[in-house]
Parts: structure tokens; C-alpha cells; sequence
């Protein structure tokens, strides 16, 4: 029993090894076929983003830390700051630098490894 | 075990539907290039199995979650019993991977979580773990339902207190509920949250011994730290090889950066 369970652990290692090669530090990297996403916005979107403010609608964030993880997968990305949540309306809103090179699958990626779902970008300001 | 005993806590397990309570896993985890570091101190009062006499065992529990990639954290866990009843010793340390392999969000404030975790505890031999947990989160309410397998270990401190610690291999069922008891309604200024816990723990070692324990807790969660505090009883047992639990009382406190 034990070395089944060694076996299967060591399973589990090796896939994690191939699969954190695959994503860690890659929010451009396109989401796994086999993931449930439900409604969530496409993570190969290349279209640049223009505005300087935008609201991001998301789905699965559910506490207080949850928050903390999105804010930190957002404000990774090159030009996004001053990230803030109103969880009552599951709504990020959060600031661009003017010519930053952030797509729309950057965003939905970011909220995607944060470990939630980005279903709407809303543009506030350009 | 009767078959009553069973349907409860399978009832309880399935009826419930949340964030991580304080014994109990839960489908969640750090992001990549986030870290979560736990100390949970736990106090025991049991039955000494040669006395009979009642004392008082700590268990002090230190970890480090760090995400990994999206989906996969890493957890370096060490155990340290305090010296309450004159035992002291370090347990070997545990590493643990977690893997979340199913994610649905339904709404705002509503998912589905599925999670397999497994580790070793590093001593000689490298004793496996392995678990399987459900998370579901609808708005106030949230669940966690899990189904570990862990080799057993034998206590080098004196008579074995905890379960799994009398050379035994154990099987976890594990289940808890959350209630958000505030907010009632997430507002655009919400930077906290309390929440009402019960858990339930269903150990069964393959020696036969086996329990049901039941308790309340709370949980404060903030945007980086939480405290959490549970109290756990016994509901019903049936242990020939290590002492009774009578009580146990945990506290903790978690952050993350």
C-alpha cells in the first residue's frame, strides 16, 4: 500500500514539475484546453488595451485574501496600479499606463492564475 | 462502528457547503509568487492510556504555502509538541504538493473547487499522504468535504495521543462549514469578514480504532492575515491504542505576502 501511494505521489510530482514549467511566470501562456472556465473572457486575446481606466468584472472571489491574490497576479503586469475591489459587485477597477503593452488575455490570464474569473472588461477612461 | 454514526457524518459532510477552516483543507491556495505562513497551536486534554489520569498534550504547527504556478502550491510543515505533559519532541517535517484540478465560478461570490494534495513526511523512510477535497462557496455559506489516506507513525515521546501516531495507516474523513456572520453584504469599503465554523472529523485507523469529533469555531479573515480559533469534541469513539481524546482546542494565525 505504502509504495502504491509513493508511486502515485511521484505521479503527482512529475506532473506538477512539467506543468509549473509551463505557467509559472507565463500570463501569457494560453489556458489548458481540458479547464472549466465557465463564462470567462478568452486568455489568448491579443487586443491591446487603450483605456487608462478599466473595470474588471470577476467571478469566484469570495473573501478577503482572495482579493489580495488578484491584486498581486494584476499588479505584475507592466503599467496596471492602484488595484481596488468592491466585492459587494465582484468589480476590480484598476489604472493603465498609457502605452503599456497589456492585452486583454494579460488581464483575463492574471485573474485566471489568481485563481478566479475575469468575465467582462469594462473601459472607464481612455 | 454503526451504521447510524456513518450516515451522520455523512450527512453533515454533504449537506454543508467555503473558505479553509482551521483542521480541515479546503480546494485553496496561494497564488504563483505567493506565500501563506500558518502557525496553528493546538492543546489536547486526553485519558492516559496507563493511568487513566486526564492531562493536557500541545501540538504547536508551523507551515509555509507558497503558490507555485496556477492551480499548484508547495507546503513545508513542521511539528513541534510542547511540553505540557512533560513530552518534547520535534516531528519529522512534512512536504506537501497541492494540486487544484477542477474550478467552476458560477457567480460573483459562488464556486466549485475540486483539489488532490499529497506529500511525505520526511524521516528514514519518506511516509506518504495523499487527500482529496471539495470546496463550494455560494455567498455566505461554504463547505469543504475531504478524503485523506496518510501512513501511520509511531509516537517516540511516550503513548501515542494523536491519531495515526500508533503505527497504524489512517483514513481522514473531513468536513466543514462556514458562515460569513460579517458582512452580511460585501460593500466597495469591505476589507474583512468574520465567520462561524463547524467542523468534523471522521479519523478511522486500520488498527480499528476510530472517532467522530464535532466543534465550532471562528474565523477573522483580512485582506493578509486571519485568525482562526475551533474547539473539537468527541462525539463517539472506539480507541484500544492510543489515549481518548477528551477535548481539543486549536488557535491559529496565517498571513500572506
Amino acid at each position: 500500500m505504502k509504495k502504491q501511494m509513493l508511486l502515485l505521489l511521484g505521479l503527482c510530482l512529475t506532473a506538477s514539475c512539467s506543468n509549473s514549467n509551463q505557467t509559472i511566470e507565463t500570463t501569457d501562456a494560453p489556458m489548458p484546453m481540458d479547464r472549466e472556465i465557465g463564462d470567462g473572457l478568452p486568455q489568448d486575446d491579443p487586443t491591446l488595451i487603450t483605456a487608462t481606466s478599466l473595470a474588471l468584472h470577476i467571478r469566484g472571489m469570495s473573501c478577503p485574501k482572495c482579493v489580495t491574490n488578484a491584486e498581486i497576479q494584476l499588479e505584475r503586469l507592466p503599467g496596471i496600479s492602484g488595484a481596488m475591489l468592491d466585492m459587494g459587485g465582484g468589480t476590480f477597477r484598476i489604472k493603465v499606463k498609457p502605452g503599456a503593452p497589456v492585452t486583454r488575455g494579460n488581464l483575463a490570464r492574471a485573474i485566471w492564475v489568481a485563481g478566479f474569473t475575469l468575465v467582462e472588461i469594462e473601459e472607464l477612461s481612455s | 462502528m454503526t451504521t447510524r454514526t456513518v450516515g451522520a457524518v455523512l450527512l453533515l459532510s454533504t449537506a454543508a457547503a467555503g473558505q479553509e477552516a482551521i483542521s480541515v483543507p479546503a480546494a485553496t491556495m496561494p497564488s504563483p509568487g505567493v506565500f501563506i505562513p500558518r502557525v496553528v497551536t493546538q492543546l489536547i486534554g486526553y485519558s492516559d492510556p496507563t493511568t487513566g489520569e486526564s492531562k493536557v498534550h500541545g501540538v504547536q504547527n508551523a507551515s509555509l504555502a507558497a503558490g507555485i504556478a496556477a492551480d499548484w502550491s508547495v507546503m513545508l510543515k513542521f511539528e513541534t509538541s510542547l511540553n505540557f505533559d512533560d513530552r518534547k519532541s520535534q516531528h519529522d517535517p512534512h512536504l506537501m504538493f497541492k494540486h487544484r484540478f477542477y474550478r467552476k465560478d458560477l457567480g460573483i461570490i459562488s464556486t466549485e473547487r475540486m483539489a488532490v494534495y499529497g506529500g511525505v513526511e520526511i524521516d528514514d523512510n519518506l511516509d506518504p499522504f495523499l487527500g482529496l477535497v471539495y470546496t463550494k462557496i455560494d455567498g455566505r455559506w461554504g463547505t469543504n468535504l475531504g478524503i485523506s489516506w496518510e501512513t501511520g507513525e509511531v509516537a517516540n515521546d511516550g503513548p501515542p495521543i494523536l491519531a495515526g501516531h500508533a503505527g497504524a495507516n489512517l483514513w481522514k474523513l473531513q468536513s466543514s462549514v462556514l458562515y460569513r456572520l460579517f458582512p452580511e453584504d460585501y460593500r466597495t469599503t469591505s476589507d474583512h469578514a468574520w465567520y462561524a465554523t463547524v467542523e468534523t472529523s471522521l479519523p478511522y485507523e486500520e488498527n480499528g480504532d476510530w472517532e467522530w469529533t464535532l466543534g465550532p469555531g471562528i474565523l477573522y479573515e483580512g485582506r493578509r492575515h486571519a485568525f482562526e480559533a475551533n474547539l473539537r469534541l468527541p462525539v463517539q469513539q472506539d480507541i484500544n491504542h492510543r489515549a481518548e481524546t477528551e477535548w481539543a482546542l486549536a488557535i491559529g494565525w496565517r498571513t500572506l505576502f
